[in-house]
């Protein structure tokens, strides 16, 4: 366990530069909210949200997509993999690091939304359940990613993951009722994205649940592949 | 006692969807180090020697064959917490190298005050104690060398894998390295020691490997490999210096070298001809001239040309 949270805390701290932009968002979303206009407020602040939303689901994709390739391209890899871990828990350091990174960004945006949202009336409950949906997501898409690179290129295992991510919304969309379940990224996304002030949230905890176990399929299928391949480092 | 390190047959070929043809890095490969010995791995660049230590450290497969180090199938994961792998071209996280160092220590199962112990004296041992607060993207190259080994070094480990481990260093950085290699082997330590450096190796190891192409050309120690040239070099005075086509005059003295077959002949003709013989010696090749012998070999006529000839 203590080489995953080494190599999640490594990551997080290699991250921080995109971690900082991210966060800056969030920043200016608050500052907005200082300074909105009363009457508009309330509807310019919930498309913030929903954009800042669909930041963090992209930023899970590169996340995901970079994080053994940036290792490899640097040769650092070659230090961490020649220290007593196997390949599956550096895997899973990276995932976790990820996972830190984006719920650090869930969190400060769940912090910002309770405060700003809240004024307008929404429930404080409710949208930090949301955070936790985005969060699902965003590990969601970062494993499903991670999977990809382990045999793709970073830019196809990004589109890739967008790809079978974007399946199940589109079978979704046309009315079909089981795609949902599969990659549920956008039955996790849809209620958060479609949010105003006239519904509640309904993310469902079931599928919460369920990216869960399909984020551990993912990692695990991650794992799996990357320790049957040969560690490809550029030759300086 | 069980080996350190050990390749049976191991051939390695390299496939991409852009290659017709695999490419061959290792072929049939097999090697033994033992437990204890400072072994020096060298061929040219492309010989094989990262990918056969690579496979050592279980970052790729063999094609074919099989390997053990410290007993244990290549690629295992509690094996590596006894060996200190430094890699060509060291890249590290960009940490306080007191951080960075306690980071790897840690991957290996450190903690505590063990981990503690193991940070200072790795860095102890390379020199860099004194810049343990400072970042390694502030290093310079050298400096970063010396922090790959010391990552290397922080599990103080029964087995060194060393790939390159003195090639950005100064010249006494490179005396201290070798120090500090040679305090291993008095340790009992096993260093396996993949060098450019062909008289860096002459210095510090016990056995050495040649290998082209992906095949092993020679393994020895450093004795037998040198000592057979099979040459004698011969020095006489008194003697005229056209007797012996290709000889130096060294003041009085003519110095010419023969193969050992054909000493005794050289020698009557020094004496048929009023001279003494003053010495003979065997001609002791140094390890680069047996290097590019191996890995460049030189036509025939050419290198029997360059030996002395009776006339």
């Amino acid at each position: 366990m203590r080489p995953i949270v080494l190599i999640a805390t490594n990551f997080a701290r290699e991250q921080r530069w995109p971690l900082f932009f991210l966060l800056l968002w969030v920043v200016g979303w608050a500052t907005f909210g200082i300074f909105a206009d009363p009457r508009s407020g309330p509807d310019d602040a919930l498309m913030i949200f929903r954009q800042l939303a669909v930041y963090s689901v992209t930023f899970g994709l590169f996340f995901g997509s970079s994080a053994i390739h940036s290792d490899q391209r640097s040769r650092r890899i070659l230090a961490v993999l020649s220290k007593g871990i196997s390949r599956g828990q550096y895997v899973a350091g990276l995932l976790a690091g990820i996972a830190l990174v984006l719920g650090i960004f869930c969190f400060c945006m769940g912090f910002t939304a309770s405060w700003l949202l809240g004024r307008y009336g929404f429930s404080e409950s409710a949208m930090w359940f949301g955070m936790l949906a985005l969060w699902t997501v965003c590990t969601l898409t970062a494993s499903l990613t991670l999977l990809l690179s382990t045999f793709l290129p970073p830019l196809f295992a990004a589109i890739g993951a967008g790809v079978l991510a974007g399946i199940p919304a589109l079978l979704a969309l046309r009315g079909d009722t089981f795609s949902k379940y599969v990659i549920p990224v956008h039955g996790l996304l849809e209620p958060l994205i479609g949010a105003d002030f006239a519904e509640s949230w309904n993310a469902s905890i079931g599928l919460v649940l369920l990216a869960w176990i399909e984020v551990a399929v993912f990692s695990l299928g991650a794992a799996w592949i990357f320790s049957r391949r040969d560690l490809s480092v550029s030759v300086e | 006692m069980a080996l350190a390190l050990e390749y049976e047959g191991i051939s390695k070929e390299y496939c991409s969807w852009s290659r017709r043809r695999p490419v061959r890095a290792l072929q049939q490969f097999s090697l033994s180090v033992e437990r204890g010995e400072v072994f020096g791995f060298l061929g040219p660049n492309g010989a094989g020697k990262s990918t056969a230590i690579h496979l050592a450290m279980g970052f790729m497969r063999p094609t074919s064959g099989a390997g053990r180090m410290l007993a244990k199938p290549f690629g295992d994961a509690g094996t590596r917490r006894r060996v200190g792998f430094l890699a060509e071209n060291v890249s590290l996280y960009h940490r306080r190298a007191e951080a960075a160092i306690g980071f790897y220590g840690g991957l290996n199962g450190l903690h505590g005050p063990a981990l503690d112990r193991g940070v200072k004296s790795a860095l102890e041992a390379v020199d860099l104690h004194s810049e343990a607060g400072r970042s390694v993207s502030q290093f310079s190259r050298g400096m970063l060398q010396r922090m790959g080994l010391a990552q290397a070094l922080v599990n103080d480990p029964e087995l060194l894998i060393l790939d390159e481990p003195t090639s950005a260093l100064d010249p006494a950085a490179r005396v201290s390295i070798r120090e500090l290699l040679l305090g291993f082997r008095n340790q009992g330590k096993t260093i396996f020691l993949s060098s450019h450096l062909l008289s860096e190796v002459e210095l510090v190891c016990d056995r050495v490997a040649i290998l082209s192409h992906g095949r092993l050309l020679r393994i020895g120690t450093l004795k037998e490999m040198l000592a057979t040239t099979g040459q004698v070099e011969i020095v006489a005075h008194s003697i005229s210096n056209t007797v012996f086509t290709d000889s130096m005059v060294d003041g009085e003295r003519l110095r010419f070298t023969v193969p050992i077959g054909r000493q005794r002949e050289a020698i009557e003709r020094v004496w048929s001809e009023g001279g003494e013989v003053v010495s003979i010696n065997p001609v002791r090749r140094s390890l680069e001239e047996l290097f590019l012998e191996l890995t460049n070999p030189v036509p025939n006529d050419v290198v029997a040309g360059e030996s002395g000839t009776v006339s």
